[in-house]
């Protein structure tokens, strides 16, 4: 699952990137417009309201809005470069080979393509149920606005992912290293031994300090390198206990053995923890988009002939359509990130 | 003219054909028995044509309108013809379940016969007569193989392509001791009370999470449904007792159109929420949750929708 949601995402990001290239869009510049273009929608939604009560000319929204996105991109490029640095440490951490100018770019893409085709379907359905192509626009806008934020959301579940892969595999890797260690075998061979199998992600890290270890680093000096290579806590506390009994002269063997342990009852710990988070989750999830829902069908039929409130259907279509959907899809993301991948 | 747009459509439908052939070869690859990737691409197509026709005249009776047939039989169709390919992962996913669970009793008594033998491949022969429901005939394919060519590899590569991390790890080691030759008592110990623990706390969250789980499921395959399928139909009520009009036909149509485009969307994600909480795999949910949940929650809002409109107009 994580290795397809990365060579999917790898493959989207680097489309998208040679689509900007290819426009000569720079990096900053393909940020800086996705900022602009953000600033743009967002300003227009907000004038748009505040045109409603206080009375501003329609005409005058697209002039402060394009003013607002020109004016945007000085002001947040210091936070994209924060930004950039940030989603470029995390992408190599997790071994991804994409850069942080690919992960805007598909940031940019998604939006891009939310827009073309929210577009498309709101503007059958005016067509359909015969309401104003603005509204239309403005429902697109609203998914547009969402989707850089589901975007990035993805990117980061499957980073997420890919740092569970390496807690996961890591118990079963060590499982195995202990018993070649056990039978007698020299460390560097046990170490060769899992770089040569198939663990993920645990195999590629090996590999990298089997390449530092022939190249005359330390056991302990090329695991610790390694481990900034990752974002796993387990990997990195592994090659404390590793760098403690091999700097120590303690037995190499029993420090493993306990490290095992202790890790195969942090894993069943992570297991009860997450049962009650999905408990938690799944009640916000049945009164938010399952009671809620169901609840205001009710109030929409009945409310216009009790209280007399008419609610337009057309108000109802992006809480329906965007916003219960949004809030579902968070709260199944947010589980997913909580999940031990156990 | 007519010659070559048949040959079209036999073309579409080869290609559908194969490309259902491939997506479920591996799960029946895992299942065995003589139903293979053929018939169940085969059936899968049949179902997803009967789909398309029945939901066409259903929704044109019920509805009156041409274009809600014409909109919803395609749709109809697709989950028909999905729902039948869910079969054989179901089942695939099962079988690699019941293997799993029987893992920590085989290696108990794989690891009692290895220490008193210290032979790998004696240990299994012994194992392999004992019941431990799928495994066994696995272990005894296995056995047969590795007895013919003398390949480890290649006798457990089956075992070890079933995408289960324990199945897949206890039989890497079993391989690595039947190779090297090396001691793996104590690792296989380790492994059995592992794989036991980690059997136990998911079924500690499964019972924990388990109604939580199954309120997900009501909720939006029984409880909205039903909400919506009600709510809808009282505008209907109202309107004739009133005898006026609540909302305007156009209105009453996009109305309608939300709700059940809601109900798919919740469906789909509550589906990938369940299998998320219950296995860890989102692919699970969507296979073992998606079909049931989307056939309960359309059959309560046609059955809700009908019963009141029946029951209270007439």
């Amino acid at each position: 699952m994580a290795s397809g949601s990365k060579g999917r995402i790898e493959g989207f990001a680097r489309w998208w990137a040679g689509f900007f290239k290819n426009r000569k869009l720079e990096a900053n510049h393909a940020m800086e417009l996705g900022a602009a273009a953000g600033a743009f929608i967002i300003s227009i939604f907000f004038f748009l309201a505040l045109s409603v009560s206080l009375g501003i000319p329609v005409f005058v929204i697209p002039v402060i809005s394009l003013l607002v996105a020109v004016l945007t991109p000085r002001y947040v490029r210091k936070y994209i470069l924060k930004i950039q640095r940030q989603m470029g440490d995390l992408l190599l951490k997790s071994m991804f080979t994409i850069g942080p100018y690919e992960y805007f770019s598909l940031i940019l893409g998604a939006a891009l393509s939310a827009f073309v085709i929210s577009s498309f379907f709101f503007l059958i359905l005016s067509v359909a149920f015969n309401f104003a192509t603005l509204t239309a626009f403005l429902l697109a806008l609203a998914v547009t606005i969402v989707s850089p934020m589901v975007a990035h959301h993805y990117i980061m579940f499957t980073v997420q992912k890919r740092i569970r892969e390496v807690d996961v595999n890591l118990l079963d890797a060590l499982r195995h290293m202990l018993s070649e260690l056990s039978a007698g075998l020299p460390l560097a061979t046990a170490i060769e031994s899992i770089a040569n199998s198939d663990y993920g992600m645990v195999s590629e890290l090996f590999k990298e300090s089997v390449v530092l270890i022939k190249g005359g680093e330390d056991v302990d000096e090329a695991f610790r390198i390694v481990s900034e290579r990752t974002k796993s806590l387990q990997f990195q506390r592994f090659v404390a206990t590793m760098s403690y009994a091999t700097a120590s002269g303690a037995n190499i063997e029993g420090a493993l053995r306990a490290y095992i342990d202790e890790l195969g009852f942090t894993q069943k710990n992570e297991i009860s923890l997450y049962a009650n988070e999905a408990i938690r989750l799944s009640t916000f999830m049945i009164i938010v988009t399952g009671v809620i829902p169901g609840l205001l069908v009710f109030m929409i039929s009945q409310g216009s002939v009790i209280s007399s409130i008419r609610v337009p259907v057309i108000y109802i279509l992006p809480i329906y359509v965007i916003a219960f959907p949004l809030v579902k899809y968070m709260l199944t993301v947010r589980l997913i990130k909580a999940s031990p991948g156990v | 003219m007519a010659e070559a747009k048949s040959k079209f459509k036999l073309k579409q439908y080869a290609q559908l054909h194969e490309y259902l052939v491939k997506r479920l070869a591996y799960d029946c690859e895992i299942i065995g028995g003589p139903k293979g990737p053929d018939y169940w691409a085969r059936t899968a197509i049949r179902a997803g044509l009967a789909g398309v026709l029945l939901s066409a005249v259903l929704v044109y009776f019920l509805s009156g309108s041409m274009l809600y047939a014409f909109a919803a039989s395609p749709v109809v169709g697709f989950f028909a013809g999905y729902a039948v390919t869910t079969l054989p992962q179901s089942r695939a996913h099962a079988k690699i379940e019941a293997i799993e669970r029987a893992l920590p009793l085989f290696l108990s008594h794989l690891v009692s016969t290895y220490a008193s033998r210290r032979n790998m491949r004696e240990a299994l022969l012994m194992s392999a007569h004992v019941d431990y429901g799928p495994l066994t005939k696995e272990l005894v394919d296995a056995m047969r193989i590795y007895e013919a060519t003398a390949d480890v590899e290649q006798a457990f590569y089956r075992l070890k392509g079933f995408e289960n991390r324990h199945i897949t790890r206890t039989f890497d080691i079993i391989s690595f001791a039947m190779e090297s030759g090396v001691d793996i008592a104590k690792t296989l110990n380790m492994l059995t009370s592992d794989i036991q623990q980690n059997i136990e706390a998911r079924d500690d969250k499964n019972s924990r999470t388990g109604l939580s789980v199954w309120m997900v499921f009501a909720s939006s395959a029984l409880f909205y449904p039903l909400f919506a399928g009600v709510g809808v139909t009282i505008i209907t009520i109202l309107e004739t007792l009133l005898g006026a009009q609540l909302y305007s036909a156009n209105d009453k149509g996009l109305l309608f159109f939300t709700l059940v485009f809601y109900l798919v969307v919740a469906v789909i994600i509550d589906a990938i929420y369940i299998g998320q909480v219950r296995y860890n795999s989102v692919r699970k949910g969507i296979v073992r949750f998606l079909p049931l949940m989307l056939g309960v929650a359309v059959a309560v809002l046609i059955i809700s929708m009908t019963v009141l409109q029946t029951v209270l107009i007439g």
